[in-house]
Parts: C-alpha cells; structure tokens; sequence
C-alpha cells in the first residue's frame, strides 16, 4: 500500500480488508474467512497507526502505511492463533471469533465515517488500494477444513479503500 | 519507532478512569477485560516484562476509543498526542 504524495499528520484512509486464515485448534482444523473488515490507517506523529473498527479490539504500527498493514494482518492472524489455544473446541472458537470480528470500536468507528466522508468529498486517491462501497456486506466465517491443499499455505489478502 | 508510554501510567489511567476493568496478563502481551468485552493485545514495549515495563501510545489510543474512556480522564495521566 502506497500513497502519493504522503499524507500529512492526521490524514486517515478508512480501509476495508478480506483475509482468510487456516489453522489448528484444539481438536479440530479450520478456515476463517473475514470479509470487509474495517480498519483506518492514520499518519500519527510517530509513524502510521492501522486501527481496527471491526474487529474493533486491535492496532499496528508501520513506519508506512504498508507496513502497518502488514503488522495489522499478522497481528490479526495471532489474534486468531490465540482464540484458537484458548479454545476448548469449536462450537467455542466460532464463538470468541465472532464475537472479535464483530466488537466495534465506537470511537475508531466514528473516525472511520468521517474518513468515508472525506474520500468521496476530495476524491483521495490510494495508489494500488481499489475503491469499494463503504457499505460492502461483513462478515466472518468459520468453517471445519476437510479437504487440504498447498494453496492452503497461500497468505489471502484483500484490501480497499471504503468510499 | 512507535512511541512507548509507561504501563503503570497506562493502569493507573485504567484505575480512574474505566473502574471495574480487569488486566489479564498473557506470557508477552496483556489484555484488558471490561464488562464482558476484551482488548486481547496490549503488546509490551520492545524491552519486555523489565521493570517498570512499556507498551506503545497507539494500542493504548485503541483501547481508550475501544471501551469510549473519556479523553479528558485519559490526558491527565497518559499522554497519547
């Protein structure tokens, strides 16, 4: 993710995200799939903060915006892994994850809107970031995995900017 | 370098300014629970559990717009600008 020309201290690009995730938990094997995530990638006085909306309870940081979204993607991946360790089964684990997914953060979420606002009404532009409706449908899915590939080790990242 | 505040600034903001919050700490990171709802990670600074311990201003601003602690609570014991 690269912008021209960087933005200035306190410039926010409101993101959308689709990850998908395989992993091991207690007793079973799963695939997550996180369709149109929020996320709000901030310029803030140190380096580039990633805040999620939803899932509202985590935040990265870059010394770009790449890389905060980077970090972002593999801080979710670990939020993932560590639901899963706390997990005693899945019926548990679909659970805590969508309760994770779905936890918005209100203030980051306000700040989200405006940002919405803000792309439609100065037409930013994010270079390699496609635009996407703001209101794109969200939602996680967590499905057993019985049937096993190598595309399964593939990283799945999906990323646009909300407008 | 991500800014670093103080994690004894960052409980005793918690202490006044979200009673009732409970700090859960995990083998590298911490969580917060308030009323049924989690901030699962509070990372530590890159100096680890040492004394007197760190994590970073932008997870701490997160948290505080996480669980809508007012900003004027927050300010007058860390500073996340």
């Amino acid at each position: 993710m690269t912008e021209t020309p960087s933005p200035a201290i306190g410039a926010a690009i409101p993101l959308l995200f689709t990850y998908r995730d395989c992993l091991f938990g207690n007793g079973f094997v799963v695939e997550v799939q996180a369709t149109n995530g929020r996320a709000l990638c901030v310029h803030e006085s140190d380096g580039f903060w990633m805040y999620g909306v939803n899932p509202g309870a985590m935040a990265a940081f870059g010394k770009d915006p790449t890389e905060a979204h980077s970090e972002f993607r593999q801080m979710f991946s670990n939020i993932l892994k560590d639901l899963a360790q706390e997990s005693s089964g899945l019926d548990e684990f679909r659970s805590r994850v969508s309760q994770f997914f779905s936890d918005t953060n209100p203030g980051h979420e306000r700040d989200w809107l405006r940002a919405v606002d803000a792309v439609r009404k100065e037409g930013v532009t994010v270079e390699g970031i496609p635009k996407a409706p703001a209101n794109s449908p969200r939602q996680i899915v967590v499905s057993m995995k019985k049937i096993f590939s190598a595309n399964d080790n593939e990283a799945s990242i999906q990323l646009a900017r909300a407008a | 370098m991500a800014r670093l505040v103080r994690l004894t600034d960052v409980w005793r903001m918690l202490d006044n300014c979200l009673p009732g919050y409970e700090p859960l700490e995990k083998p590298h990171h911490w969580a917060v629970k308030y009323r049924g709802r989690i901030y699962p990670k509070l990372p530590l600074g890159p100096h680890g559990p040492r004394r007197n311990p760190e994590t970073f201003a932008g997870h701490v601003r997160s948290l505080v717009k996480f669980f809508e602690i007012p900003s004027d609570c927050v300010s007058k014991y860390v500073d996340l600008t």
